[in-house]
């Protein structure tokens, strides 16, 4: 069941009316209900491979707490071996099968890769191993868990929740709040447009840019790269505004997943905003206990080096999805040298808007440079669009007085004419849209206390771009292949 | 509060409707889909990648001849083509050539372009860059774009988006009151007044050198597109008193070598005033003689 789909908004309805005329008592396990509904209309077989891994992570964790020593650490690799096995074996197996030619049904289709699965892994992972480091006491109630796990607005991409987060919250009482229905209301149309008014449109033209490559020339495939770069986060940011949206209107608060990474002024600051729950992950799972920053430079470059190879090969079993991670490493050790630094208590207020816009305008190409490693089919693939950019970058001054010999109108008639340069238009109109509606979020300037009239106004305006330009329940997530 | 919030709730979606109607209806005419026989716009007939025999240009003359509407069988009978008219009533060269840019650009392919070209087509620009034609036009982003890339009076780009938000349906049913000319009908005072229609001052030579300019660059497109053009002066009857009949018959037969286009006058081909609604449009019966006789045998 897609987000961006009526049927997903007739299932919300539903279980969100059912969940505030039901009694406190039964809301859980209606949540429970509507969880395994959710699940289902995917592939139904799968969810006893979830109810497996539940299960084992459930007692696991049971006799971690009890256990003592060596036992201890036994369990906890049992859990995490669990987690990660099932997920290599449905992640990684058809890549290594189809590499040495063991499996020739291209599609994988026996393969599909069960919902949610690289999310809800890392999720009972945390649960483990927070239970073993004694920092969250191990739940008695096996459907609580399993509510922890499946929990519908985050199951299928995440936010990755740790369980002192999400946990507290099944134990509370969730009174109808005005407030929180409105939040998620609002939250779960912004993420609507992102996804079907921009991706989408995006994903248009990248798509048929990506698919031949070699038929277009140096502007097209640079303006597809910085499209993708917009694609793929209003894509996933989407996907996340409606899991916190979705979750609000129940009285859940999820982890905020996107931080509008965009405006960050450095590598280092990009990935404390980007995809924040995973590499929070990453951070306290993988970066601190190999060291972190503390055994010295080397050792924190290596350290940071390994987490991004880590996450690379976490979205894709592709030795590019690897060498974006790497390259994402790279650039964080050439710069700053800092995996989520601390922020500074005053901000720069000296840095001009101009500088500040440099900054940020920087580093969004030093990371769409990295996109076109995660996009290409191929390594190889990567290179060569790599390459074509470049030297097209160096021919460009020999194009200049054409240009410059055109009208306004001339250009602007000339673009309309072609079906294709029209959807460049209409994308670069959403981009810029984006921005600059990104630039007043990030402002923190509250959009609550706008006249009502201001904020119904941009709810329709939101509504009609979706009616007008959107195209609904065609395009699934990209995360949703993670 | 849960009252408050559904009482808010309830309306915003009704005032949501509510905008949607009127957007909607505000906006029909970029979307609505017309038959044949209820639409005078040209674009509304242009499909993509289509393949015919001929494609008709010209003015309401051509039109009163091979109408997209009621009378298609019957003509595509008679000449046993498939065809398309991408004529329009008062056009000049210079609309005619942005149906045919449009045609082109949708990919689709003719083996004949037949251009009924009346001789005031040559001379004003109310015929051409002030001819607001699009204003019974469905909208098409390609055709605004020929619009702004043709020397159009900046009017007429406005006029075409502008008249797709008005309320009112604005798609006249041309009826065309079939009845038959005498000869005590041709007056002077009818020829006059034909004549000032179509020529409301007197015609200037160098604008039929540009508009000559425009027409060569219909025959090359149409040649681009591997398709033969044939150049016909329709019959009418003020052939002796046209201004720049002359003129244009020197163009053509001009245009008839330089190009290897095929050019026929038949200006004065019926001379019957019973075949004729007016001066110079044929009725049904004219019309039908007109295919049968002179084009059908020239489009083998």
């Amino acid at each position: 069941m897609l987000f961006n789909s009526f049927k997903y908004i007739f299932f919300l309805g539903i279980v969100v009316t059912a969940y505030y005329c039901l009694p406190p008592k039964y809301r859980l396990f209606l949540l429970f209900l509507a969880s395994c509904v959710f699940y289902l209309a995917y592939k139904p077989e799968y969810i006893f491979i979830l109810f497996f891994l539940i299960s084992i992570d459930f007692v696991t964790a049971f006799f971690i707490a009890k256990a003592k020593g060596r036992r201890r650490i036994l369990l906890l690799l049992i859990s995490l071996g669990m987690n990660l096995g099932i997920l290599f074996f449905f992640k990684y197996v058809p890549f290594l099968a189809t590499l040495f030619q063991l499996n020739n049904d291209s599609n994988n289709s026996w393969f599909l890769l069960p919902l949610g699965l690289s999310f809800h892994t890392f999720q009972g992972m945390s649960y483990a191993i927070e239970v073993f480091k004694r920092k969250q006491k191990p739940i008695k109630n096996i459907g609580m868990y399993a509510l922890y796990i499946m929990f519908f607005p985050q199951l299928a991409a995440g936010p990755i929740e740790r369980p002192q987060q999400l946990l507290p919250q099944f134990l509370k009482k969730h009174d109808f709040v005005h407030s929180n229905i409105v939040i998620g209301l609002r939250l779960i149309l912004w993420g609507m447009v992102k996804k079907i008014v921009i991706a989408d449109r995006l994903g248009v033209i990248v798509n048929l840019v990506y698919a031949k490559p070699h038929e277009y020339n140096t502007g097209i495939i640079l303006l597809a790269t910085i499209l993708f770069a917009f694609e793929i986060y209003c894509d996933f940011s989407g996907y996340s505004d409606i899991a916190i949206g979705s979750a609000r209107l129940l009285g859940y608060k999820l982890v905020t997943n996107f931080s509008f990474p965009y405006l960050a002024r450095s590598i280092a600051d990009f990935w404390t905003r980007w995809h924040i729950s995973l590499y929070t992950w990453f951070r306290d799972y993988i970066y601190i206990p190999l060291g972190g920053n503390r055994k010295g430079t080397i050792r924190r470059l290596c350290n940071i080096l390994i987490v991004f190879a880590l996450s690379g090969l976490w979205h894709g079993a592709g030795l590019h999805y690897i060498v974006w991670g790497l390259l994402n490493g790279l650039l964080i050790c050439l710069t700053s040298g800092k995996f989520f630094p601390k922020k500074e208590a005053q901000p720069n207020k000296k840095l001009s808007i101009l500088s500040r816009g440099v900054q940020a305008l920087v580093t969004f190409l030093l990371i769409d440079i990295t996109w076109i490693f995660f996009r290409a089919q191929s390594t190889n693939e990567a290179l060569a669009i790599l390459s074509k950019i470049f030297h097209g970058l160096q021919n460009f001054p020999e194009y200049i007085p054409q240009i410059y010999s055109l009208s306004s109108t001339k250009i602007f008639a000339m673009l309309l004419f072609n079906e294709f340069t029209q959807q460049i238009i209409i994308a670069i109109i959403l981009v810029v849209a984006l921005l600059i509606s990104e630039m007043y979020l990030a402002s923190h300037l509250s959009f609550s206390r706008l006249a009502i009239g201001i904020r119904w106004a941009v709810y329709f305006l939101l509504l009609f771009s979706m009616l007008v330009l959107g195209d609904v329940s065609k395009q699934k997530f990209i995360y949703f292949s993670f | 509060m849960k009252k408050t919030f559904f009482l808010q709730f309830t309306c915003f979606w009704l005032l949501f409707l509510l905008l949607g109607y009127f957007f909607v209806f505000a906006t029909e005419h970029f979307t609505t889909s017309y038959t044949r026989d209820d639409a005078h716009a040209n674009l509304v007939y242009i499909a993509k990648q289509k393949t015919y025999d001929v494609v008709f240009l010209g003015s309401s003359h051509a039109i009163t001849v091979f109408g997209n509407k009621k009378t298609y069988k019957d003509t595509s009978a008679i000449l046993h083509k498939k065809y398309l008219t991408l004529a329009n009533a008062g056009s000049g060269v210079l609309p005619q050539k942005i149906y045919l840019d449009y045609f082109f650009a949708e990919k689709n392919k003719t083996t004949y372009v037949v251009y009924l070209l009346d001789p005031w087509a040559l001379y004003y620009r109310q015929w051409n860059e002030e001819n607001y034609f699009v204003a019974e036009e469905a909208f098409r982003i390609r055709f605004l774009s020929l619009l702004l890339t043709h020397p159009f009076d900046r009017q007429v780009p406005i006029e075409y988006i502008r008249n797709k938000f008005t309320y009112l349906r604005f798609i006249p049913e041309q009826k065309i009151k079939q009845k038959i000319l005498s000869k005590k009908d041709i007056t002077p005072d009818l020829i006059a007044k034909t004549l000032h229609h179509y020529y409301p001052r007197h015609p200037e030579e160098k604008n039929f050198q540009h508009y000559s300019v425009i027409l060569e660059d219909m025959i090359k497109l149409a040649k681009k597109n591997n398709s033969q053009v044939i150049f016909i002066i329709p019959p009418t009857l003020l052939a002796k008193n046209l201004p720049g009949i002359e003129e244009e018959k020197k163009l053509l037969n001009k245009l008839q070598h330089k190009y290897d286009v095929h050019f026929y006058d038949y200006s004065s081909a019926i001379t019957d005033p019973s075949l004729y609604l007016d001066m110079d449009h044929l009725n049904r019966q004219g019309a039908d003689l007109f295919t049968e006789k002179f084009v059908k045998p020239i489009l083998p």
